[in-house]
C-alpha cells in the first residue's frame, strides 16, 4: 500500500521537476496556419478578367489581392459569398466557383445578370478589372462523396446551376477520375447554353462524361430533345437508376418538378442531392406558400438592436414576399449587418432571434429543433407572414 | 507594474466579473455565479453557445456535434449531482428531460468477439464474471475497490473536494493508492487477462490515454460515475442542455453576449481590469474567468509581461491531449433494420490498446472508433425510418500542421471512408448503400470552433503526473484571472467541465470575501 502512496509522491515529483526542466514557451500555434488557409472566413479578391459567356452571363476571373495570402483550396461544387456594398446597401450573393480546384492561381465566377435583381446587375454593369471585391471561404455540401456516392453519377442543371458542374466535371476529366457521369442540361434557348464547346469536348475526350443538352423554349432549328426534364428523358439518358446518384442544382420550383419525376422512377430520396440556387423568384409559387396571403401585403417589423451600450428600436414596413434579410439590409439606420453565406438556409451563419411573429420557411429547408423552440429564425429563407419582432441585441 | 492601453471612449460597461466563453466551464462557472447571486457577463465568440456541446444540420438530420453518453445525472431516487445543480437552475424536471440509456457500451474486435456489457455495479461485474469465471476473484475485488474509491470521493466532496493522500490514507486508503500509479498498474494487482482488460478499458478513448498511461484515479473515476448512476441524453441533444442553462443564466439577471470575439485581457498594476473584443469594444471588471484554453489565455490574451514564467512553464509542460475525428452518417433506414444494437458500440482492431493509440499519432485509418446510434433511446433524434450515425476516434491534432493545403480534403476523405470500411466489416454491412449524409470533422474542424491548441478535446493529457489531484486548477496566470474548462480541474467531459466551472467560480468568491484582488 505503501508503495502506491511513494508512488503518488513521485508522480508529484517528476511534475515538479517537468515543470522546472521545461523551456520558458513560446506561443506556437501550428494549426493556426492551416485554419487560416482552409477556413480563412474571408478574402480579398481582385478581378482581372472579364469575359462574356452568352447575351446575359459573364465569366469573371479573380486572384488574391493580398500578395502571400493564397486563395483557399475548395472542393469541385463549392461557392464563395460576394460581398458588395451598394448605394450604401451591404449584402452578399453566393456564387459557385467554375474554375477548377487543382490550381489556385485564380478562382473564376459565371454571373448571370437577373433582370430584376439586385446585386447581378450591378456587378454586371459596374465590375471591371482591377476592382477589388471581398468575398467569402469556400462553402457548400455539394461536392462529391467518395463514402456514399459511388461511382455512377447523374447531373441535372437548369440554367446557370450548370457553374458547379462545370468545376465538377472540369476535376473528373483533368485527373482522369473513374467517375462515370451524365449530365443532363435544362436551358430555355440555344443561346443560354453555358460552356458548350467545353462540354463538347470533354465528351469528345472523355468517354465516361456524357451531355445532353435539353432546350424548353428552342428555335425551331434546334436538333437536340425540348421540352422540361421529365422522368422519361432522365431514364432515356441514364438507362437505369440502379446505383446512381442524382445531383439536382437550379431554382426551387424547378427541383419541386424534378422531385416528383425522381419518385417516379423511384428513385429514393437518400440519392438526391438538391442545391437551391438562390432565392425563389416567385415565393408565392413555391409548393406549401400559404395562399390566403396576398402577393403585395406589407407587415411591420421592429427590431431591438444595440449600438454600443445603448439599447435602440427601430420599425419599418417589409413585403410577404421578400426575404426577411434583404428587407433589413435595405434599412440603413439599422447600423448592423447580418451576417449570412449560402442565403438559402443551409449555412446557419444568418441564425437570428425572432420573439414574436410568424414567418413562411419552404418546407425543404431544416433548422435546428432546439432552435425552433427558442424562436432563432434564418433570415435569408425566411418570409415575414404577420408582423415581426426581432432581437438583434444578442449579435 | 504594468497597465493596457485602451481607448476609453469604447468602453461599454463595468461588471464584477465577465465569463469569456459560453462552452460548458464558461456556462457551468457563469451559472454558479449568478446562482449566488453575482453580477455576471457572458463572452461568447460564436452566434450559439455551447462551444463542442453543439448540434448542425445537413440535409433532414440534425447532428448531435459531442454528446455520446451524459454521466452523473441519475435518477429520481439516486439523483447525480450535475442533476442536482441543474435542479437548483430551475433547469430540470420541466425545461429539459433526459432519455436513460438502458445498456452501458457494446465492444465489438475484429475476430468476432461482441458483447453487450449493463449499467450498475452488481450488473457489471456479474457480467465480468460470466465472460472471465477464471478472473471471479480479481473481478470481485476490483468491484469492491471501485466501490470504496466512490466512497473515498464522496468522503472529500462532503470536505469542499480538496485532499492531501497522506490525509485521507486511514478512512480511504484506495483514493490515495490510485492517484498516483496507471491503470495497468492498478489493474496487475487485480487480474491479467488482456481480453478482460481490452474490455474493462473500453472507455479509454473518454480520456484519451492507453491504461499504460493512464491515471487510475481519473479512469476509476469515471467507470464507477456511469456504473452508479448510468448514462443519459437531453432530450434535444445537447445544444438544448446548453440553451436550458443560457435561459437559467438570464433568469437570473446573467447577461450574454453572442460573436463577441474577446482579443485582450486588460490589466491595471498586474491586475485584470477589463477585457476588450476583436471589434475594439471594452468591458471593464474586477476579475475574469476564462474558458478559453490557458495556454491562449497567458500567451495570447494577456500582456505577455503579465505573465509569470513559473505559469508559462506550468501550462506548456504537461503533454496536450488527442483531437477527435469524427464521421456524421444520417442513414435512410432504420437502425432495427440495420442490426445497429447498441446506444454506444466500441470498435476495435485488436484487444492490445497501445497499438490503437499509436494510430493517433498517424493519418492513417484507425484501428478503435466508437459508433453512437442515438435511435434506441431517441427515436425522433432523426425522421422516422431513419438513423443517426455518429463514428468518432482520436487523432493528435499536432499531425495536422504539416498537411499541405491543397491536400487537406483528400487525407479527410481517405480516413472518413476507412471509418466507414471498419463499420460495413464489423457492426452493419449495409451501411453505405443506406448513407443520405456523411460529413466528416477533422481535428481542424474541432480546432476552429473550439480554438484549442492543436484542436485537443480534453485539454492536457491525464497521465499520472498530471492526473486530477495534479492538473492545472482554477487560479490563472495572474490576480483576478481563473481558467474553466477541459484543461483544468478534473479535465474533459461534459459533467467534469461543468464541475470544474462551479469549482472556478466558488474560488472566486473565496478570493473576493478574501479580498485577493
Ligand atoms: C449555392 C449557390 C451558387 C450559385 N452560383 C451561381 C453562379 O455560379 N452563377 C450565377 O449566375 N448564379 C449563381 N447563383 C445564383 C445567384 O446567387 C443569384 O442569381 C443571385 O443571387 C441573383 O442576385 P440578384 O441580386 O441579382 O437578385 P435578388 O437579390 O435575388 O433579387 C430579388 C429581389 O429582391 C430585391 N432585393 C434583394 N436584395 C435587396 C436589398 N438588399 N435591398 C433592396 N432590394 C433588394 C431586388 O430588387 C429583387 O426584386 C447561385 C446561388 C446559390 C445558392
Ligand atoms: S445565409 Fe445561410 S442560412 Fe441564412
Amino acid at each position: 500500500m505503501m508503495e502506491d502512496i511513494k508512488k503518488y509522491q513521485k508522480a508529484e515529483k517528476l511534475k515538479k521537476q517537468r515543470e522546472e526542466t521545461q523551456a520558458i514557451p513560446w506561443y506556437y500555434d501550428g494549426l493556426e496556419n492551416l485554419c487560416d488557409r482552409i477556413h480563412p472566413g474571408s478574402q480579398l479578391l481582385k478581378i482581372t478578367d472579364i469575359k462574356a459567356l452568352s447575351h446575359d452571363t459573364k465569366l469573371f476571373r479573380l486572384i488574391s489581392a493580398k500578395k502571400n495570402k493564397p486563395l483557399a483550396p475548395f472542393r469541385a461544387g463549392q461557392y464563395i459569398g460576394l460581398i458588395v456594398e451598394i448605394n450604401g446597401v451591404r449584402t452578399s450573393r453566393p456564387y459557385s466557383i467554375v474554375s477548377s480546384p487543382n490550381q489556385l492561381a485564380y478562382y473564376e465566377l459565371g454571373i448571370r445578370k437577373k433582370e430584376d435583381g439586385f446585386v447581378s446587375p450591378y456587378f454586371f454593369e459596374n465590375a471591371k478589372v482591377g476592382d477589388i471585391f471581398e468575398v467569402t471561404e469556400p462553402l457548400g455540401n455539394l461536392s462529391y462523396n467518395s463514402m456514399f456516392h459511388g461511382k455512377d453519377l447523374v447531373y441535372i442543371a437548369g440554367g446557370c446551376g450548370i457553374t458547379p458542374f462545370i468545376s465538377m466535371l472540369r476535376d473528373i476529366s483533368e485527373r482522369a477520375i473513374p467517375l462515370n457521369v451524365s449530365l443532363i442540361y435544362g436551358c430555355l434557348t440555344e443561346k443560354d447554353i453555358l460552356f458548350r464547346d467545353e462540354l463538347e469536348d470533354m465528351q469528345k475526350r472523355r468517354s465516361n462524361i456524357k451531355t445532353n443538352f435539353i432546350l424548353s423554349e428552342p428555335e425551331s432549328d434546334w436538333k437536340g430533345e425540348c421540352g422540361f426534364i421529365t422522368r422519361d428523358k432522365i431514364l432515356n439518358e441514364i438507362g437505369s437508376i440502379k446505383d446512381k446518384y442524382f445531383y439536382i442544382v437550379g431554382n426551387l420550383p424547378m427541383y419541386q418538378f424534378i422531385k416528383e419525376e425522381m419518385k417516379e422512377l423511384g428513385v429514393s430520396k437518400h440519392r438526391i442531392y438538391y442545391e437551391a440556387f438562390g432565392v425563389p423568384d416567385d415565393i408565392t409559387q413555391v409548393m406549401g406558400w400559404p395562399t390566403e396571403i396576398n402577393s403585395s401585403k406589407k407587415v411591420n417589423i421592429s427590431i431591438k438592436f444595440r449600438k454600443y451600450s445603448k439599447t435602440e428600436k427601430i420599425e419599418f414596413e417589409a413585403y410577404c414576399t421578400e426575404p426577411l434579410i434583404n428587407s433589413l439590409e435595405r434599412t440603413k439606420n439599422l447600423a448592423l449587418y447580418v451576417n449570412n453565406g449560402c442565403r438559402s438556409g443551409e449555412c446557419a451563419l444568418c441564425r437570428t432571434k425572432m420573439i414574436s411573429g410568424k414567418v413562411f420557411v419552404p418546407p425543404e429547408v431544416t433548422i435546428r429543433e432546439v432552435d425552433k423552440d427558442f424562436g432563432f429564425i434564418h433570415p435569408c429563407i425566411s418570409y415575414p407572414l404577420t408582423d415581426i419582432h426581432l432581437d438583434l441585441t444578442l449579435t | 507594474m504594468v497597465n493596457s492601453v485602451y481607448d476609453e471612449n469604447r468602453v461599454i460597461s463595468t461588471s464584477p466579473v465577465i465569463v469569456i466563453g459560453a462552452g460548458l466551464g464558461g456556462l457551468g462557472a457563469a451559472c454558479q455565479l449568478v446562482l449566488r447571486g453575482e453580477t455576471v457577463l457572458l463572452l461568447e465568440k460564436h452566434n450559439v453557445p455551447g462551444g463542442f456541446a453543439t448540434s448542425f444540420v445537413r440535409g433532414r438530420f440534425e447532428f448531435e456535434g459531442a454528446l455520446h453518453e451524459l454521466s452523473d445525472i441519475g435518477t429520481q431516487d439516486n439523483k447525480g449531482s450535475l442533476y442536482r445543480f441543474l435542479e437548483r437552475l430551475g433547469v430540470v424536471p420541466n425545461k429539459l428531460r433526459f432519455k436513460h440509456i438502458p445498456e452501458f457500451y457494446r465492444s465489438v474486435y475484429l475476430d468476432g468477439f461482441d458483447v453487450t456489457m449493463p449499467l450498475g455495479v452488481d450488473e457489471y461485474r456479474e457480467k465480468l464474471i460470466e465472460l472471465f469465471p477464471a478472473e471471479k476473484k480479481g473481478i470481485e475485488e476490483f468491484m469492491e475497490m471501485c466501490g470504496a474509491v466512490l466512497k473515498g470521493i464522496k468522503y472529500i466532496a462532503s470536505k469542499g473536494g480538496k485532499f492531501k493522500p497522506q490525509e485521507v490514507l486511514k478512512e480511504h486508503p484506495w483514493l490515495p493508492r490510485i492517484s498516483g500509479i496507471t491503470l495497468s498498474e492498478l489493474y496487475n494487482k487485480f487480474f491479467t487477462d488482456k481480453k478482460l482488460i481490452s474490455l474493462i478499458s473500453q472507455l479509454w478513448g473518454y480520456l484519451g490515454l492507453p491504461p499504460e498511461r493512464i491515471n487510475a484515479y481519473a479512469f476509476i473515476a469515471m467507470l464507477i460515475f456511469y456504473l452508479n448512476w448510468g448514462a443519459a441524453f437531453p432530450l434535444g441533444r445537447s445544444h438544448s442542455l446548453v440553451n436550458a442553462m443560457v435561459e437559467a443564466f438570464e433568469k437570473l439577471g446573467g447577461e450574454i453576449r453572442y460573436n463577441a470575439l474577446v482579443n485582450r485581457i486588460l490589466v491595471e498594476n498586474n491586475k485584470v481590469c477589463g477585457v476588450e473584443l476583436l471589434n475594439g469594444d471594452v468591458y471593464k471588471c474586477k476579475a475574469v474567468i476564462s474558458n478559453v484554453n490557458p495556454i491562449c489565455t497567458a500567451m495570447k490574451m494577456l500582456p505577455p509581461e503579465v505573465v509569470p514564467d513559473e505559469y508559462k512553464k506550468k501550462i506548456y509542460a504537461p503533454e496536450i491531449g488527442p483531437s477527435g475525428f469524427s464521421v456524421y452518417i444520417g442513414l435512410n433506414r432504420s437502425y432495427k433494420d440495420l442490426g445497429l444494437t447498441a446506444h454506444e458500440t466500441f470498435i476495435n482492431e485488436k484487444y492490445d490498446i497501445n497499438v490503437a493509440f499509436e494510430m493517433f499519432n498517424k493519418l492513417e485509418a484507425p484501428k478503435y472508433i466508437v459508433a453512437a446510434c442515438y435511435n434506441h433511446i431517441y427515436e425522433d433524434i432523426s425522421p422516422p425510418g431513419t438513423t443517426q450515425l455518429v463514428l468518432t476516434t482520436l487523432q493528435m491534432g499536432k499531425l495536422w500542421q504539416s498537411v499541405p493545403p491543397d491536400q487537406y480534403f483528400h487525407i479527410k476523405d481517405e480516413i472518413a471512408n476507412s471509418m466507414v470500411t471498419l463499420v460495413e466489416n464489423t457492426i452493419c454491412p449495409e451501411i453505405r448503400e443506406n448513407i443520405e449524409v456523411a460529413v466528416a470533422a477533422t481535428p481542424l474542424t474541432y480546432y476552429r470552433y473550439s480554438k484549442n491548441i492543436e484542436g485537443a478535446i480534453y485539454g492536457t493529457t491525464q497521465d499520472v503526473t498530471n492526473g486530477p489531484l495534479l492538473r492545472l486548477k482554477s487560479r490563472g496566470a495572474i490576480s483576478g484571472l481563473y481558467q474553466v474548462g477541459a484543461w483544468t480541474n478534473f479535465g474533459g467531459g461534459f459533467s467534469s467541465t461543468i464541475l470544474g466551472g462551479r469549482i472556478a467560480s466558488g474560488m472566486y468568491l473565496k478570493d473576493k470575501i478574501e479580498g485577493r484582488w
